[in-house]
């Protein structure tokens, strides 16, 4: 709220006439897109500590940690984390197109379909390679 | 010990992701982002 010579104004509120996305598919995009967002940085920052054991213990330390992932839930967890990446940076694409060329706000449900299909794609694939050797053992 | 450690630390990450996605996905309902308020 804010107010001009005495006058009070109305908070400029983000209504579906005012909004880019009016909410559906957007909306659902945006809520993913943070999600998959803050798994990315805070796997990140794990990574960097597991990666930085290589030294420690002439690289033991970091071998018993890395055998961590050879479990199945951490497999499964590594496959919902590859789902989170492919989104992230497509759906990042997606925005990118939509700042540079406003006309594809009217496209943004389709481009958002396509978003996720190629998600679920790459997912598929990424997962079958990940989860596969815990079944084969190789 | 390091497994045991790592572990500790990849599951309060899981904790905290669950967590931050349910507050994420629960303001779409209370932040008045998309949907206009019933007066």
């Amino acid at each position: 709220m804010s107010t001009t010579a005495g006058t009070p104004t109305k908070a400029p509120g983000v209504y579906p006439r005012s909004t880019v996305y009016r909410g559906k598919s957007g909306q659902w995009a945006f809520v993913m897109h943070r999600i998959t967002g803050f798994l990315v940085f805070m796997f990140l920052l794990l990574h960097i500590v597991d990666v930085s054991l290589i030294d420690y213990h002439h690289g033991t330390t970091y071998n018993a940690v890395h055998q961590l992932y050879g479990n199945v839930l951490l497999r499964l967890f590594e496959v919902g984390l590859l789902f989170g990446l492919v989104f992230h940076s497509l759906n990042g694409l997606r925005i990118v197109m939509i700042d540079f060329f406003p006309g594809a706000v009217k496209n943004q449900r389709n481009l958002f379909s396509i978003v996720l299909g190629l998600t679920v794609l790459f997912t598929v694939i990424g997962g079958v390679i990940i989860v596969k050797p815990f079944f084969t053992g190789s | 010990m390091a497994q045991t450690f790592f572990s500790v630390a990849l599951g309060a990450v899981a904790l905290l992701i669950t967590f931050f996605a349910l507050y994420v996905i629960s303001t779409v309902v209370w932040a008045d982002r998309w949907v206009r308020r019933s007066k």
